[in-house]
């Protein structure tokens, strides 16, 4: 029977980091999941996807959530909600390896501030998603330490 | 080769029960994904169901972002473990579907579920819900019980799953 569903890698932070990044990332799935179960040392406000190191214009947001009620931008990253407290974030990549399509994520997430809210996010770019960076909204922030981060692979065959 | 998805334990209701529970939890996996489709006696096209952990109702909290033909929000001490269809919801073999992510449930801190869900049948009074539940508890999950929140039963055909999610 075929694996469809397979852990790539994880990382549990051990000393504070500013970024968290899944590098290397095999181009041998059909979707990929990141689990984010995580939060700040301080500060930090929301927690942020950046593909391929890429920091130029090319990505876009929209999400809705309960305390900050709807939101939308474009920026030079895609945002999911606040990671200050505990959060919980799950981010499908769809199509992340097919270079004729514009990468998509599908951001689920919560903490214990407590807030709810789904997000969608575009990186107007056809490359292949190699890797995934994981940062706070607000500068100076960093990751707690004994925040995890897990990457799954999806195989549709 | 890793099995990262594992089947803890199933849950297939045969007559009516008042509830479903899950015991025994190991500790070994990294989260935990309950997928169930349930139907209640209640006497409304919805039905939301009431979650706890250990057997414990005490420290629970949610966020809601809920929409019966609209959207609300909505918060208050309690977890929500997803929505099943009500006794008016027809034809009889409507059920509702959800799934609950819980992370890093054997930890010694606060536990945190996400739950999308709802029911439909074709008209604008059934429910769909996205819900943050924290348990401000430390101590290990072992036990889930899933409740229909307003007294009901769980009718037959009414199944739940309980995987066991390993990321090495």
């Amino acid at each position: 029977m075929a694996l469809t569903y397979e852990p790539i890698s994880q990382g549990i932070v051990s000393s504070l980091a500013a970024y968290f990044e899944f590098t290397n990332i095999p181009n041998t799935y059909t979707d990929l999941v990141v689990v984010a179960d995580c939060k700040y040392n301080s500060g930090g406000g929301d927690l942020n996807w950046r593909i391929n190191g890429d920091t130029g214009s090319f990505y876009s947001w929209t999400r809705f959530e309960q305390l900050n009620s709807n939101r939308a931008n474009t920026t030079t990253l895609i945002n999911t909600t606040d990671a200050t407290q505990q959060a919980l974030i799950i981010g499908h990549f769809f199509n992340y390896a097919n270079t004729g399509v514009q990468k998509v994520v599908l951001s689920q997430s919560g903490n214990v501030q407590q807030n709810v809210g789904l997000s969608v996010g575009t990186w107007r770019k056809t490359d292949a998603i190699t890797s995934i960076q994981i940062y706070a909204e607000l500068s100076g922030a960093q990751w707690a330490i004994g925040s995890r981060f897990s990457l799954y692979g999806i195989k549709a065959a | 080769m890793a099995n990262t998805y594992m089947l803890i334990a199933k849950v297939t209701v045969t007559g009516t029960q008042s509830n479903i529970q899950f015991t025994n939890i190991p500790s070994t996996f990294t989260d935990l994904l309950i997928c169930h489709s349930l139907r209640t006696t209640r006497a409304a096209y919805h039905e939301s169901i009431a979650m706890e952990f250990n057997g414990t109702g005490s420290n629970r909290t949610y966020r809601r972002i809920y929409g019966v033909n609209n959207m609300n929000i909505d918060n208050g001490a309690f977890m929500y473990g997803g929505q099943a269809a009500g006794n008016t919801n027809t034809p009889s073999t409507a059920f509702g579907t959800s799934m609950v992510y819980i992370s890093a449930y054997a930890a010694s801190r606060a536990k945190i579920a996400l739950e999308c869900g709802g029911s439909e049948n074709n008209d604008t009074n059934t429910l769909r819900d996205m819900v943050a539940s924290i348990w401000n508890d430390t101590a290990p999950i072992t036990s889930i019980t899933l409740t229909p929140e307003n007294g009901g039963t769980i009718q037959a055909n009414s199944t739940a799953y309980l995987y066991g999610i390993k990321n090495t």
